[in-house]
């Protein structure tokens, strides 16, 4: 209940829901015109990720850091709030706009790996005392999601999402990436100095 | 503690805030990533071509657009962004907001010269091997319209990504708004032109802010080039660049002068006209290439 009450105040819900109504638009866009896919799955992976890079924003971080409740306990709180892109990327898979031949357990697993490895480092960047790591962590998020669909267009590289088949290296890449955000969740939720 | 002496005169201050401005810029980690990125990936694409020559030149400055133009976005709505926090925070900031915004636009030549160089080192790079004589470049098609599509796609499409930032800090105050700017620019692109660019009115697409004119080759080793005039497009990208600046000093009231309506209303009336050209002149239709023999697909 008091997660809940801190949640409902502390989170920056305009722009983390903001980013997942981008979503929304995106999937609108996807079931009119599904021969954009290349781009526009991408493109839905990143709006959540950039979502989800709002979690850990506290704008008056050096007046909470020294409640009597501790960092731990808000972060893990925090952490919490990430459900809500996590829920609206497995919401957008199940819909499944467009009707694409996709592999949709492939693709709920690169949403769910970029999205832990945002909260990971928005969990990380807040743990080192940066007090709104989102709006970066968001922009970074997103250059970085949609980037490969150019660079593997260009030289040559398989593509790091499975429009077609989804290879094991690949997969193998998406759970480091989900390995690597857990890890850095689990690193930012451990008790420190000060906490 | 530095100090930094403003010069009392009109140009000259605002020359010395660009120059500021552009500093910071040419300093800003997304800029600095985003640049070495696209420089790197043209240098890895020529050392790692099998090919005898590198291929689909034309579509080669998404490169620089997306790596340069996208990262010039995310920092210009962030140096706008955080000169206001100071201006909001203490209420003191060198000059209006009218002239900071003139100044950050003027910055946006950097990633303007920086285009122009990836260009410039692209054209370097190809000349060492050469072309296919089939490939859509100088001899296959006329030299102005190669100019114009390199200038509209590389360094003007970088100038236009910063001065869209700058749009995007003054106007759009919730935080990730340069994320969502970039997510939204891609998404117009794709969704505007994919579905008509392969069909009979394929010049409809000119009127996103990155046509593609040029396809990347088919299995079959032919590539196309798109309908529609290179020239008129670059003066309408160019407009889409003033259009963005002056929006955005147009958030300053003090700055919305009589010159200011008149400048943003001879930019719309000027790049309408070219987008309206850019369609109805130049080429009719896509024009497939011959087959290029090693880019057929097995």
């Amino acid at each position: 209940m008091l997660v809940g009450w801190y949640l409902r105040r502390a989170i920056p819900w305009v722009a983390l829901l903001g980013c997942c109504a981008g979503a929304l638009l995106l999937v609108v866009a996807l079931d009119q015109w599904p021969t954009s896919a290349l781009v526009l799955l991408p493109g839905l992976v990143a709006t959540c990720a950039a979502a989800a890079a709002f979690c850990f924003d506290e704008v008056s971080l050096p007046v909470v850091e020294v409640t009597p409740r501790g960092a731990t306990w808000r972060r893990t709180a925090r952490l919490a709030a990430s459900v809500v892109p996590l829920g609206v990327w497995t919401l957008f898979v199940l819909v499944d706009p467009g009707d694409l031949p996709l592999d949709t357990s492939a693709w709920w697993v690169v949403g769910v790996a970029a999205i832990a490895l945002t909260v990971g480092l928005a969990a990380l960047a807040s743990r080192r005392s940066v007090a709104s790591p989102g709006g970066s962590l968001a922009s970074a998020a997103v250059m970085v999601v949609i980037s490969p669909v150019v660079i593997s267009a260009f030289l040559g590289w398989d593509s790091l999402y499975p429009i077609g088949e989804f290879g094991s290296g690949v997969l193998t890449f998406w759970l480091a990436v989900a390995g690597t955000g857990a890890l850095a969740s689990l690193v930012a939720l451990h008790p420190g100095v000060g906490d | 503690m530095t100090d930094i002496a403003l010069p009392t005169t009109t140009p000259a201050s605002l020359r010395t805030m660009a120059g500021i401005e552009a500093r910071r810029l040419a300093r800003h980690p997304a800029f600095i990533v985003g640049t070495v990125l696209a420089f790197g990936i043209l240098l890895l694409m020529f050392f790692i071509e099998e090919k005898p020559h590198l291929g689909d030149l034309m579509s080669m400055p998404v490169i620089p657009a997306f790596f340069i133009g996208l990262t010039s976005l995310v920092a210009t709505a962030r140096l706008t962004r955080s000169t206001e926090a100071t201006a909001e925070a203490i209420g003191t900031a060198p000059g209006s907001e009218g002239r900071r915004t003139a100044a950050l636009a003027l910055a946006c030549l950097v990633p303007f010269a920086a285009g122009a160089a990836w260009i410039a080192l692209m054209l370097a790079l190809v000349s060492v091997d050469g072309v296919h004589p089939y490939e859509w470049w100088f001899g296959t098609m006329p030299d102005w319209q190669v100019w114009a599509i390199l200038a509209a796609l590389g360094p003007v499409a970088c100038m236009g990504g910063g001065l869209l930032g700058v749009l995007t800090g003054r106007w759009l105050r919730f935080p990730g708004a340069a994320a969502v700017m970039v997510v939204v620019v891609v998404a117009i692109d794709m969704v505007g032109q994919m579905p008509v660019t392969y069909e009979t009115t394929s010049e409809l697409r000119l009127w996103v802010p990155w046509a593609m004119f040029h396809s990347g080759s088919e299995s079959d080793g032919t590539s196309v080039l798109f309908a529609g005039n290179a020239g008129f497009y670059l003066v309408y990208l160019l407009c889409l660049c003033a259009a963005a600046a002056l929006f955005a000093i147009w958030h300053d009231r003090a700055a919305r002068t009589a010159r200011l309506r008149m400048a943003i209303a001879g930019v719309v009336i000027v790049g309408l006209a070219a987008l309206a050209l850019a369609m109805t002149t130049g080429n009719e239709d896509n024009h497939p290439s011959k087959p290029i023999p090693y880019k057929i697909s097995k």
